[in-house]
């Protein structure tokens, strides 16, 4: 049986007012479901690029991605949003809440665009609020949040059309410490208790303790997996370059 | 995607930024306000302009003049046309009406009594009547209303049963003098073909033969069709019997000639009125293209999450629906309040707009239409924005 997530020699090249730059440069690897997998490296080293691709966001130049046995680089544009509306959800740095609405209504906006009943999706949306702890925040607008809160609200949108794979670029980014811990704890009680499959890309190597496994990226090219056991190695080894 | 949903994101949008689309509903209302009462005076005046031709000119009527004459075998021929009810022919002669204050042109027209109605559109010899019977004989006669009062001051100058001394120049110049039996209500102007009736008098045609002319011959010929619907082919066949000096006019024709130029008026003021229609689109693609530069990011970010390319084209469209729909619904219903208060004079009628169904049903779909072409390029660019891109864009 294959893997949840399969990244085959993956390339993604841009081509930048006439300068070719690669992104990616035919990286490969597995992700098993349930796992909790870090990607990390310098800026530039094709992270979020992996992250979007993985994620339906954006297309490979060259490569593949299978998902749950559905190859990603071959579905339309169409067949793309349900993906990402059905089998995916994102968390970004920036939170990319819509501000005129609540935060309520910002988590409701998966189950529109897959046309749930209005009561059903509200139920929904509360049921998500409360898991990342905001029951009481639903009719807050974002500019009504804390950072964190606003992060929380993001996560809730993401998970609540029940995905199977969360993926988070820079999550903490823009958080405090302790409003990144918050956040964190969240996704390691959407992993550990609900058993979702998340890649988070950060390039704070203090959040790989709540990976299962790690990947370092440079250059576009996978450098190495690490496993539990081994983070100790990777942080002396990059920490060592710095 | 449901349209309620649709519909909410739609409006939650527009009600964000309310000063620019209070702008373009504002745009929309007044472009159709003109352009409903633009068509609605036009269409008030095509209605006045045919109800006043129909009823000066009988619409199942065909004219025949001759300066020749019509002979009673000619009237004969007329009158045995299957669609034909009946025919009749009227004489007039221009004559001179001796007043102690001088000399005045009138018209003596020659007309069977019962044909007054059909010849002058009125609905019956009771409504021509002002004073005094209307059963002409011998040389008793009807006055048109500037024969018997003065039309500047109203002042009564003649009564029923007293005479009028005329001169006329048929053959040999005479005076004659004629006795007023009634006196008829005044018509308004030019209402029968080539003459005045305010200013005319009405002959028996016995006596007009008797005592006037020389010859018993019509100057003017009414051909009566049994339904207006059979004016066209009488009209043929009139053409066909009649001699070669005859003119045949048609006031059917004529009303059809005239109603073809006010539609076509009308038309002309509906295209200049949608001037403002092009206008509001122009804002409305100019304010949706704005919108969609503004919203790249939350463009990016509801196809991050799922939203198809359809859903954000359909999204933007909306945007553009609710503001026409708003906007000309609400035109519609100034222009309908307007419309009951302002009274417009043209060529002597008091007109109001007249705001039909199909006004309406034009001015709502017009800018819905206009607006949906103008926002489709910005909102076809929203959709096909990168997602990545998008959420990049500062």
């Amino acid at each position: 049986m294959s893997s949840f997530v399969v990244v085959r020699d993956v390339w993604k090249i841009y081509d930048m007012d006439g300068v070719r730059v690669e992104a990616l440069r035919g990286a490969s690897f597995d992700v098993e479901k349930g796992e909790f997998l870090g990607v990390v490296g310098p800026s530039g080293s094709g992270k979020s690029t992996l992250l979007h691709i993985i994620g339906g966001l954006d297309k490979p130049t060259k490569g593949e991605v299978v998902v749950e046995e559905v190859k990603i680089n071959e579905l339309s544009d169409e067949e793309l949003s349900d993906y990402r509306n059905k089998i995916v959800g994102f968390v970004f740095q920036m939170f990319y809440l819509i501000p005129r609405f609540t935060a309520l209504q910002n988590v409701e906006m998966p189950l529109i665009a897959r046309g749930v009943p209005r009561e059903e999706r509200r139920k929904r949306a509360l049921e998500a609020l409360e898991m990342v702890g905001l029951g009481d925040r639903a009719f807050h607008k974002p500019n009504q949040l804390s950072g964190g809160e606003q992060q929380r609200v993001a996560i809730a949108r993401a998970i609540v059309g029940k995905p199977k794979l969360l993926l988070a670029d820079e999550p903490t980014g823009n958080l405090d410490s302790e409003s990144a811990k918050s956040v964190m704890e969240v996704f390691k009680k959407l992993n550990r208790e609900y058993g979702l499959t998340i890649i988070l890309v950060t390039h704070n190597l203090e959040l790989v303790w709540y990976c299962n496994r790690v990947i370092r990226l440079a250059d576009g090219r996978v450098k190495k997996i690490y496993k539990i056991g081994e983070y100790e190695e990777m942080l002396s080894s990059m920490l060592g370059r710095r | 995607m449901k349209f309620s949903d649709y519909t909410f994101l739609a409006l939650a949008s527009l009600k964000e930024r309310r000063g620019r689309t209070l702008g373009a509903v504002l745009g929309v209302i007044i472009a159709v306000v003109a352009l409903s009462l633009a068509l609605g005076v036009g269409e008030s005046f095509q209605i006045a302009f045919r109800e006043q031709m129909e009823k000066t000119l009988a619409a199942n009527s065909i004219y025949i003049f001759s300066s020749i004459g019509l002979t009673e075998a000619d009237l004969a021929y007329y009158r045995n046309i299957y669609e034909v009810e009946d025919a009749f022919g009227i004489t007039f002669e221009t004559i001179k009406l001796v007043d102690p204050s001088g000399v005045k042109t009138v018209t003596l027209v020659a007309i069977e009594p019962k044909w007054l109605p059909e010849f002058l559109g009125v609905t019956s010899l009771e409504d021509l009547i002002e004073e005094g019977s209307y059963e002409m004989s011998g040389l008793g006669v009807i006055v048109g209303s500037d024969v018997w009062k003065d039309p500047q001051t109203g002042q009564k100058l003649r009564n029923v049963g007293e005479t009028l001394t005329v001169q006329v120049s048929v053959g040999k110049a005479k005076q004659i003098t004629f006795y007023i039996i009634g006196l008829a209500k005044e018509t308004g102007g030019i209402r029968g073909p080539g003459m005045n009736p305010d200013n005319s008098i009405y002959v028996e045609p016995e006596a007009f033969f008797t005592y006037i002319a020389k010859r018993r011959v019509y100057n003017l010929v009414v051909v009566v069709a049994k339904d207006s619907r059979y004016v066209s082919n009488v009209e043929k066949e009139v053409r066909a019997l009649s001699p070669p000096h005859a003119r045949v006019f048609s006031p059917a024709a004529m009303i059809n000639q005239v109603s073809i130029f006010v539609t076509a008026l009308q038309t002309i003021l509906g295209v200049v009125s949608s001037v403002g229609i092009g206008v509001t689109a122009l804002w409305v693609f100019d304010s949706m293209t704005i919108s969609v530069i503004q919203r790249t990011r939350e463009i990016g970010i509801l196809k991050a999450i799922g939203f198809k390319s359809r859903d954000i084209l359909l999204l933007f469209l909306m945007e553009a629906a609710v503001i026409s729909i708003i906007g000309s619904i609400s035109g519609v219903a100034i222009a309908m309040f307007l419309s009951s208060l302002v009274r417009i004079p043209v060529f002597g009628y008091t007109l109001k707009a007249t705001i039909t169904p199909s006004i309406t049903l034009l001015s709502i779909a017009l800018p819905i239409l206009a607006n949906l072409v103008a926002s489709l390029l910005p909102a076809r660019r929203a959709a096909s924005l990168d997602p990545v891109r998008a959420l990049r864009y500062e």
